[in-house]
């Protein structure tokens, strides 16, 4: 049994729902119906767990259920939201398989088993020919299908006979026909009813459309300004009184001469006593395969399918991880001056005297070596960016880290604060430190207002931010002279000439760090671009993903920041590169992206050095002149 | 008629020359470029200062004259409530140039060049406030005494000099170098070096360690404008370059950090700062 005792709940000053009453038996199928802002959002949220009331509380089968795991609870308990929006291009069978997602250990990938399910819930939802779309190509009623599908792929095996394992099992919808022809409507009312009947599934359904509620449930629910008006049998509850005193509308209710079931005829207000005859359609059509009891099992190529794509993970993990590594060995014999290997590797001259071997092991490869840990961290926290906030246009820079950075430099730069103390470590570390420190202030801008982490707050405060430091910043330079004006400047456009491995030692900890728990982060982050209330549905701990995310891409663009300055568009093209070779699943695009990130800026980097040599010309500019184009061309795409 | 023709014409030379004279001796000057506030006082015209620009410190006079600004930032509206009849400001400043010369105020613009324009400048700069003679002694001053490092210098062997003038502190990053041209690599060369990078026709130019390692320097002359930088610092900073082993000028022991804003200021002082540079590249010769 689901049960809801005495919810209260509200944002801020205004209260939503004022002591709620719920009892939904195993097996039920209630409706919640009511007006606009009646609360009918926020209670399948307080009965889903995603939001935790002020009072009150929710009990699955008798626990508590915000004491339960929200795996434990994900694999009983799922919710199909009024939209699902995706901000990178995942294929349908992606999405489905992510409603898997509490049934998989941290590093564990899918099984033959779990495409078996989640095959059979695409069959179920009548969505099996879509398996292979991009799930944003899709249409409105498609996704309402496929995100059904998704929900459904979360429950444990269904138990050998119905509610055998005595545990409820829930499927929450909010508004579920809202983008649904009529013909989709029926066959969504067909399949939440096959579902409640055969698999003994409880079905709480959201909905302001008062015949499918009629059509569909066995129990009904008026909400009306978050109080219960009146609750029942279906053919009970909806009489012209209760509608009347719920929506201030004026309606007849028939009984329907065939399916005998209610039938609402809302009127205009002033022609209350003309009647309307209505038709509505029979309950006979029903989608092609869209049956649950019916759907075929696929074990037999599900474990090909599944030994293939984790081939693909190897694959793109090697194939990028080379790229990295054999940019890294080719760069340092690459350059302006030509030197000769046996004299570099040759130990009978000593190193003082080995122009070859200096430029080798001094000018070269510490800049190969910053490159590829300075482009693998922009690429990477790149990615974790813009999952994290589902905003394919962000960088690494988006949220302060880089002015941050600059400004600490810059600091360094123009007042020579304590150089001898840390010596040619004096201005990384102070970047670093202001890196750290505009992360903080965004940090605590973003969580300051509620218990979660608003990234529209974080969106905004690290923009904010952004120009407040850089508004500093040129207030610091019109101060400087215009030697150490020219110096900072330069800093900001970024030099990978480190001039030595002291600067990547010390970038070395705060980065392994942050790969530590990118690795980690991978999967989180595709539920996370599901939107935050689908992911935590599936189980996902959503607010300490966040976290992880932000802060550790924030260490990771710190570090790279401070080793070679705020190199730009490295962190925004190679997500979206990668994403345009290996699809959306971050635990390809990760990889790839530390990988081809590596690789560019390692190349970019050989450009600088060589293209007029004897001069430097800044890495930033090169990454900047390739990036901007492409940036524009992914802007002009996304119209 | 010749004689009153000749009278007119005699008349009429005599009062353009002195219209010319007189527009030529300004009262009330405002410089904004350092080398050239230095010029001024150096010619004598000192008294006529009364403003000056926020780099300025040379001679210790212009500390008791008002600031009006600087390269970036040159404030007009102080410059006009100090009713200069000259300004001498960056030839890159075309805007102001044009605002002054609307308010019917000269203007004497500096253009950045090599040795011979510096010399040109200083004194068509003593010529423009009337003090031709001062600035024809101060240029004659400074070229003999530039002509007489390159004789004491002559015949000996010419060291290869990398000449650095910017750099990040601590560390071998974000180096600016001199190329072949301006007043900088013309000192040097009058101090009896030879700028390695000599073939890069550009004033400043950024280097990687690489291009350092490959041009193998002899010696490396580094100039630094502040000349309150503690000995601690100094031999810390001399100390980053050992990071290049290889470069024999870190090997010979001869990078040479010297101090002072003679060396980036293109004034009266460049035979100071080419000396300076000779003493360090020719130690033998300068006891």
């Amino acid at each position: 049994m689901l049960r809801a005792d005495r919810l209260v709940f509200d944002y801020g000053q205004q209260a939503v729902l004022r002591g709620v009453d719920l009892r939904v038996p195993s097996g039920g199928l209630l409706g919640i119906l009511g007006p606009n802002g009646s609360g009918k959002t926020t209670l399948l949220k307080l009965l889903a767990g995603l939001l935790t009331p002020a009072r009150g509380h929710v009990s699955l089968d008798g626990v508590d259920v915000a004491g339960m795991a929200r795996t434990a609870l994900a694999r009983r308990l799922a919710v199909v939201p009024q939209e699902a929006e995706l901000a990178f291009d995942y294929s349908v069978l992606e999405v489905v398989l992510m409603g898997r997602y509490p049934h998989l250990q941290v590093f564990e990938e899918e099984g033959p088993g779990d495409l078996v399910i989640a095959r059979e819930m695409l069959a179920a939802t009548g969505t099996a020919f879509l398996e292979s779309r991009t799930f944003r190509a899709l249409s409105g009623g498609e996704k309402q299908r496929v995100t059904m599908a998704s929900a459904l792929a979360q429950f444990d095996p269904e138990p050998t006979s119905a509610g055998a394992s005595g545990l409820t099992r829930v499927l929450l919808l909010d508004e579920p026909t809202s983008s649904l022809d009529l013909r989709y409507q029926l066959a969504t009312a067909d399949l939440l009813t096959q579902l409640n009947h055969i698999q003994n599934t409880t079905v709480v359904v959201s909905t302001h459309d008062l015949n499918f509620a009629a059509r569909l449930c066995r129990e009904l629910v008026l909400l009306r300004d978050g109080c219960i008006v009146a609750a029942g049998q279906t053919d009970d509850v909806l009489t012209s009184d209760v509608i009347e005193a719920v929506y201030g509308v004026s309606a007849e209710v028939h009984r329907h001469p065939l399916t005998g079931r209610r039938i609402v005829v809302p009127l205009a207000q002033r022609a209350r006593a003309r009647s309307v005859p209505v038709v509505v359609p029979g309950g006979e059509d029903v989608l092609p395969g869209a049956s649950v009891a019916s759907t075929e099992r696929l074990s037999g190529s599900g474990s090909d399918v599944t030994t293939a794509r984790r081939h693909r993970v190897w694959l793109v993990r090697v194939g990028f991880g080379m790229m990295a590594v054999f940019a890294c060995l080719v760069a340092p014999l690459v350059g302006p001056t030509t030197i000769s290997l046996s004299r570099v590797f040759d130990t009978s001259i000593p190193f003082a005297d080995n122009v070859d071997a200096q430029i080798f092991f001094i000018a070269r490869l510490p800049r190969a070596l910053a490159g590829a840990l300075v482009g693998a961290s922009l690429g990477a926290a790149g990615t974790v960016l813009q999952a994290l906030l589902r905003n394919p246009l962000a960088t690494p820079f988006t949220l302060g880290v880089s002015a941050g950075a600059s400004l600490g430099a810059m600091l360094v730069i123009t007042l020579g604060l304590p150089v001898g103390l840390l010596g040619g470590l004096a201005v990384p570390a102070a970047s670093f430190a202001g890196a750290g420190g505009a992360v903080a202030v965004v940090y605590a801008l973003a969580t300051i207002r509620r218990q979660g982490l608003s990234t529209l707050i974080l969106l905004l405060a690290g923009v904010t931010l952004n120009s407040l430091f850089s508004a500093i910043i040129l207030f610091v330079q019109y101060l400087a002279d215009p030697a150490q004006t020219l110096q900072s400047v330069r800093w900001v456009m970024g030099n990978l000439d480190v001039g030595g491995y002291g600067p990547l030692m010390w970038a070395l900890a705060p980065v392994t760090f942050a790969f530590a728990v990118f690795i980690r982060l991978a999967r989180p982050l595709n539920l996370l671009t599901l939107g935050t209330d689908s992911a935590a549905a599936r189980g996902l701990d959503v607010l300490r993903t966040q976290r992880l995310a932000f802060l550790s891409s924030s260490l990771a663009t710190g570090a790279a920041v401070a080793v070679g300055g705020p190199i730009g568009f490295v962190g925004i093209i190679i997500p979206h590169m990668v994403r345009l070779l290996v699809g959306a699943d971050h635990r390809l695009v990760l990889p790839a992206s530390a990988g081809a990130g590596a690789a560019f800026l390692v190349c970019c980097d050989v450009g600088a050095r060589t293209l007029l040599s004897p001069m430097e010309l800044p890495v930033g500019v090169i990454t900047a002149m390739l990036g901007g184009p492409f940036f524009l061309w992914l802007l002009v795409r996304h119209r | 008629m010749s004689a009153q023709r000749a009278t007119v014409v005699t008349l009429f030379v005599v009062f353009v020359v002195a219209s010319v004279g007189a527009q030529e001796r300004s009262d009330r000057i405002v410089s904004i470029v350092p080398a050239l506030t230095e010029a001024l006082f150096a010619v004598g015209a000192g008294a006529q200062v009364v403003g000056v620009g926020t780099f300025d410190t040379t001679p210790p006079e212009v500390a008791s004259r008002p600031r009006v600004g600087g390269l970036l930032d040159p404030d007009l509206e102080r410059i006009f409530a100090l009713r200069p009849d000259l300004v001498v400001l960056y030839g890159s400043q075309t805007d102001q140039r044009s605002q002054l010369v609307r308010a019917g105020i000269d203007v004497f613009p500096y253009a950045h060049g090599g040795l011979t324009e510096t010399l040109a400048t200083l004194r068509g700069l003593a010529e423009r406030v009337g003090r031709s003679r001062a600035g024809d002694t101060l240029v004659r001053n400074l070229e003999f005494r530039l002509t007489m490092l390159r004789q004491q210098t002559a015949g000996r062997p010419r060291p290869r000099v990398l000449l650095v003038f910017g750099r990040e502190p601590g560390s071998l990053r974000n180096i600016y170098a001199s190329g072949g041209t301006g007043f900088l690599h013309d000192l040097l060369e009058a101090a009896g070096g030879r700028n390695v990078f000599a073939n890069v026709a550009r004033e400043s130019v950024q280097l990687t360690s690489e291009a350092i390692l490959a041009a193998a320097p002899e010696v490396i002359l580094e100039l630094t404008y502040d000349d309150r930088m503690t000995t601690a610092t100094q031999a810390s900073e001399v100390a980053v370059w050992t990071r290049l082993p290889s470069v024999p000028a870190v090997r010979g022991r001869r990078v040479y950090l010297l101090l002072g804003n003679h060396f980036v200021q293109p004034g009266p002082r460049i035979a100071d700062a080419a000396v300076e540079m000779a003493r360090a590249l020719h130690p033998d010769v300068f006891q």
